[in-house]
């Protein structure tokens, strides 16, 4: 019974395989894959980011890379670049100082290729009443002419890279997991789009592409990372990835770059003289929604 | 003896005192505009108002709202070199540097704007830190950040903006 079960998969790729040779691209030779339809076959039979050799990634990456052609007309370069050693990522957000301005999720929407046809940002600045921190009383849709305005504060909510992800754990196909540096990231083409992730992860940083992102020509950002901002297709999850294609090449988050309140603090725990651990050293800081058990790499503070 | 040998020690000790707090300091390269005035245009042979009064032209565009009305121009000003800040008695500050001489009262905020809690950082997040110095933010003369304009708000959940087809609302909908 198992072996007529394992047998599907076996069949589809032999069909598959066969229809390939029908339409007359040839497996056995590159050439002949870097068409749409090869690509797509050689897509179907891709592996998972982990399980797969150096040489089959390089292969990937070209593929990415010819396929964003294809889609939006643009000439990418996509990256996989590894953590860096000895390093941990973490992020401070001060409250005294962000003024619900917004900058950082314009930021973040054209630095991470995401669609402009959905409400689809990686950051929600939540707009709350002075006296309370019921997130049910936050709004997330404000409008106003001024910020900040009188007798509310923002607090933005972005994912916070947890110790214990619960949307890792939530993954049925294992397409999302923790990297060393801990950031949590998602093999787009691996993910079944099955939402799972985004029902566990408390802070909401888990976005649905509903539809084939949008995205204008001349916005798309070139530089990009397989597990990062390259572009999506529809049906897959995406988050915040702390900008993964320029925090691993030193570079700091587009969030943070674009804070015009310098609200946001960006760094390495494990290097004893970054500013984050100046901050958790000598600030009051907190985390949200702690009791959840996530252990997030992010926290809050304020002037005191 | 001993207790005399000791305070000579501290004694020699004090002139390097205050690079201890400048540690973390001499290692930001600092970023943002310096401001280069011809001060000494004029103040070479006209002698600068020290009393408080309506500023006139060419002093006219300042206006001072910095501490509720107790400051003057030469709380800050050098007076005999405008160009410069009043660091102490016997030395100047220079445009470049303007933290030595806001800490003299903004102290907790330099303090924490040399740990990086204050403040904005850019480059990178490893190696030299780059810091915006005080008056990238602040106008000295008019410090208080003013209020922003705020980016556009996210699309609420089926305001449909782009027009989805057919196909991706019923999507939508059975999810």
């Amino acid at each position: 019974m198992a072996d007529n079960r394992s047998s599907r998969r076996g069949f589809l790729k032999g069909t598959v395989a066969l229809a390939a040779l029908a339409a007359g691209g040839c497996s056995s030779s590159n050439n002949g894959q870097n068409t749409a339809f090869g690509d797509s076959v050689a897509s179907f039979f891709q592996d998972h980011y982990q399980t797969m050799t150096p040489d089959e990634i390089k292969e990937v990456l070209a593929r990415v890379e010819r396929k964003a052609k294809r889609a939006h007309g643009v000439d990418i370069k996509c990256e996989n670049s590894p953590p860096i050693a000895n390093v941990e990522f973490g992020y401070v957000l001060n409250l005294s100082k962000c003024k619900g301005t917004r900058r950082c999720v314009e930021a973040c929407v054209v630095e991470n290729n995401c669609g402009r046809n959905h409400s689809l940002e990686n950051i929600r600045v939540l707009a709350m009443p002075h006296g309370t921190m019921d997130l049910n009383k936050s709004d997330h849709f404000y409008d106003h002419k001024e910020v900040p305005k009188a007798g509310e504060w923002y607090l933005p909510v972005q994912c916070h890279q947890c110790d214990e992800p619960a949307c890792v754990q939530a993954c049925p196909v294992e397409a999302t997991w923790k990297e060393h540096d801990g950031i949590v990231v998602i093999d787009y083409d691996w993910c079944i789009g099955c939402r799972n992730c985004a029902v566990a992860c408390p802070y909401w940083a888990r976005h649905f592409n509903w539809t084939t992102p949008i995205l204008p020509k001349d916005e798309i950002n070139l530089k990009t990372h397989y597990l990062g901002n390259r572009p999506r297709e529809s049906g897959v999850m995406e988050k915040c990835t702390f900008c993964i294609q320029r925090t691993r090449k030193g570079e700091l988050p587009a969030c943070q770059e674009a804070c015009p309140t310098g609200a946001r603090i960006f760094g390495n725990l494990l290097d004893p003289n970054s500013e984050i651990r100046y901050i958790l050293e000598n600030k009051n800081v907190f985390r949200l929604k702690e009791e959840q058990g996530t252990q997030p790499n992010f926290w809050y503070f304020s002037d005191v | 003896m001993f207790n005399n040998v000791l305070l000579a020690v501290l004694f020699l000790l004090l002139p390097i005192a205050p690079l201890w707090g400048g540690e973390k300091e001499a290692t930001l390269k600092l970023t943002g505009p310096v401001a280069t005035l011809a001060c000494k245009m004029c103040h070479t042979w006209r002698k600068p108002v020290l009393e408080s009064r309506v500023l006139k032209a060419p002093h006219n565009k300042i206006i001072l709202n910095h501490g509720d009305g107790q400051l003057w121009c030469f709380s800050c000003h050098k007076a005999d070199n405008p160009a410069t800040l009043e660091g102490d008695k016997h030395s100047a500050v220079t445009f470049a540097t303007p933290q030595k001489l806001c800490s003299t009262c903004h102290f907790s905020q330099v303090k924490s704007w040399r740990g990086g809690a204050h403040g904005k950082r850019t480059g990178s997040w490893q190696g030299v830190r780059t810091a915006w110095r005080c008056t990238a933010c602040h106008n000295p003369h008019d410090p208080k950040i003013l209020p922003f304009k705020p980016s556009p708000p996210p699309y609420r959940p089926g305001s449909n903006p782009f027009g989805m087809t057919p196909v991706d609302k019923m999507e939508s909908n059975n999810g």
